[in-house]
């Protein structure tokens, strides 16, 4: 089955694509985890996709919002659990190091190199631990350079200047990463060149949910991180085989003689001398060729001994088949002769007629026709990840399983940052508040669209949230916070109810960025001393299972509650004022 | 118009097209969460050709609104 290409297929039969071929067959899957500090849901099937047009089935983890740190320290966290061959960590620069992205005309010199410092120890933080724990291929992102930066045309000019000192950035990450073992790094910044920025970055969607990049974007960074799960499984091709007329050179052999064939420095042979170039240098990067031709082989191997401007030498090629026989018979025969497998074959000819027949008759084959617009012959190959490889190594090409050397992984167990350490380095401070009038659109608002960290997903008007605000029968209490990289905003919301002697939890949220930090005790803990100035002596919890809030489930029995009615959907629990577990975070400061 | 709508809901919600109907909006269907929704802004700019604006975005509460949106935009 020919499936689109990533860059040509429409993100809804995309995803109706991958549905139906999850749905087929018993095959096992490569699991791959995403850990991130932005929204890329949306670019998951896309890789998924792309890995699937290569015939290999995904099964992907991505970590909760923003809690790469918690997800790595914890040895018990879902990312472990997964297991996954392949991470990918997708990192937005403005969360670690806001003044370098966002302020960079207030910086002088030593901040700069604090900054850089600051990204790059993050950065080891994250690859010591992580490489204490899995063997796993880890894929990290660079940073694309702002090609409008606020110095202008003098930007350019100063090594310390914005842009250059992105670059210096990449540049150290490379560095850095080159000290351990299996970690490889997906270029944003060439893949923003590949596009232009301006459809690279997606400011609207950035400012509405975290989600930074357009859909060309996405596609593009699908196709590329999807390259390296093809090539950890050694699904790439390890073989060109080529036609001669028309495609090594221009014109036919046998009617226009050794010589009189297009091949030299002018117009259009000079695209064919181009190709043989190009055909060279991936013969040097370990890409086997063969030519498979129909014509007398008298005759092309004539062009090898007579043809003075012939790129490629007859050495170049580890087998040829030149007969009158079916192509697709020759094709096959090389694979036996090479001994490689059909799906790790290119074929590349000139003809409409052979190429369909190839794509009919043995379709694992790749096929690449001869564009007639010659001057396109350049690109047949770019931006397909073909020959893709995890590393340069010629003397194994096929390797997926990264070894940790042993004294490597004990001395790291020794060093590393633990969860609590990185909490306290958060520098957390948060502000649990009645509502006032200032918040009640943005309260509604997450009563409305929160579904994971929600007990009970009642959605509220603008209105209703009002009535709830003045009413003395009930209180809203919200919750703000802030860390040391900026401000999380209003992140929290809790609804009570005053009823005769109780008081009962009637809504209590948290925003999907702002979990994973222990800040609900704060809310909770404001929530109970309400209830306590009101004078009630029991509080009531409701819990309502919907397919989305499973991580909540346990809330109530993990302080202390316990259950006072249940049915299928929800269960309500209660507990002694006096007798809730609160533990509040040591590492969150109260305001 | 309605049709290609419906049927680029139906792959994003999983939903048989004959199942969405002219009322489908976030409070009746438990799929259309705000992931999904937008998921929808980049399948609808992709399948009309258009780029949707903030406002354009805030618009956006049921079927029938986006219909409206993307009317107004042929007619622009």
């Amino acid at each position: 089955m020919l499936y689109p290409d990533i860059l040509d297929i429409k993100f809804s039969s995309m995803l109706s694509k991958l549905r139906d071929f999850e749905s087929m067959g018993t095959q096992s899957s490569t699991k791959i985890a995403f850990l991130r500090n932005i929204t890329i849901e949306p670019v998951i099937p896309f890789i998924r996709y792309k890995c699937m047009t290569n015939g290999i089935k995904t099964d992907a983890y991505i970590c909760d919002f923003d809690n790469i740190m918690q997800d790595i320290l914890d040895a018990k966290s879902g990312l472990y659990a997964h297991n996954p061959k392949i991470i990918f960590i997708f990192i937005k620069l403005d969360h670690i190091a806001s003044k370098l992205y966002l302020q960079f005309p207030k910086l002088n010199s030593s901040e700069i190199s604090d900054q850089i410092e600051d990204v790059l120890n993050y950065y080891k933080v994250i690859l010591d631990a992580l490489r204490s724990r899995t063997n796993a291929l880890i894929i990290l992102n660079t940073f694309e350079v702002n090609p409008f930066p606020s110095g202008g045309i003098s930007d350019s000019q100063k090594l310390e200047g914005e842009t250059n000192t992105i670059r210096t950035l990449n540049s150290k990450l490379l560095t850095l990463i080159n000290k351990y073992i299996g970690i490889s790094i997906i270029d944003f910044d060439l893949i923003c060149s590949r596009i232009g920025f301006v459809n690279f970055q997606n400011n609207m969607q950035w400012h509405m949910s975290k989600m930074p990049f357009t859909n060309l974007a996405m596609k593009h960074i699908a196709a590329e991180a999807a390259k390296f799960i093809i090539a950890s499984e050694g699904n790439t091709k390890k073989c060109i085989i080529v036609d001669c007329d028309n495609t090594l050179w221009g014109g036919v052999v046998g009617e226009d003689g050794d010589n009189g064939i297009l091949l030299d420095q002018t117009h259009p042979g000079s695209y064919f001398l181009q190709f043989q170039k190009d055909l060279l240098n991936l013969k040097f990067q370990g890409i086997l060729l063969a030519i498979c031709s129909k014509n007398n082989e008298a005759d092309i191997l004539s062009v090898f001994t007579n043809n003075k401007n012939m790129i490629l030498k007859k050495k170049d090629f580890s087998c040829m088949r030149i007969n009158w026989n079916l192509k697709v018979e020759n094709i096959k025969q090389i694979a036996k002769k090479l001994n490689i497998g059909l799906q790790h074959i290119i074929f590349v000819d000139d003809s409409d007629f052979e190429v369909e027949m190839v794509r009919e008759l043995i379709p694992e084959v790749s096929c690449v026709l001869v564009p007639k617009n010659l001057s396109q012959l350049k690109y047949i190959f770019d931006g397909k990840g073909y020959f893709d490889k995890l590393q340069d190594s010629n003397e194994d090409g096929s390797r997926t399983e990264m070894y940790i050397a042993e004294n490597l992984r004990s001395k790291e167990l020794a060093s590393f940052t633990s969860i609590n350490d990185y909490y306290k380095n958060l520098k957390i401070v948060a502000k649990a508040r009645k509502l006032d009038d200032s918040d009640i659109i943005r309260v509604a608002q997450l009563t409305q669209k929160t579904n994971q960290f929600n007990l009970t997903t009642i959605r509220y008007s603008e209105q209703e949230i009002y009535t709830l605000m003045q009413s003395n029968a009930s209180q809203v209490i919200t919750l703000k916070a802030d860390d040391k990289f900026g401000a999380y905003g209003l992140i929290g919301v809790a609804i009570i109810r005053f009823k005769e002697n109780c008081c009962e939890i009637d809504t209590f949220l948290m925003s999907c960025r702002a979990i994973g930090r222990g800040l609900e005790e704060i809310l909770f803990n404001e929530c109970i001393k309400q209830g306590k100035v009101k004078g009630v002596n029991v509080v009531h919890g409701l819990f309502l299972k919907t397919g989305k809030n499973m991580q909540v489930k346990s809330f109530y029995e993990d302080h202390g509650f316990s259950i006072k009615k249940r049915d299928n959907t929800q269960k309500l629990y209660y507990c002694d004022i006096n007798k809730i577990n609160i533990s509040l975070p040591a590492h969150i400061k109260e305001i | 118009m309605n049709n290609r709508l419906k049927n680029i809901m139906s792959n994003l919600f999983d939903i048989p097209v004959d199942e969405i109907n002219d009322n489908i909006s976030p409070e009746n269907c438990e799929q259309w969460d705000s992931l999904q929704q937008m998921n929808l802004i980049f399948a609808i700019e992709e399948e009309f050709g258009v780029s949707l604006t903030d406002d354009d975005v805030l618009k956006i509460k049921d079927f029938i609104s986006i219909i409206d949106i993307l009317e107004n935009f042929n007619q622009s």
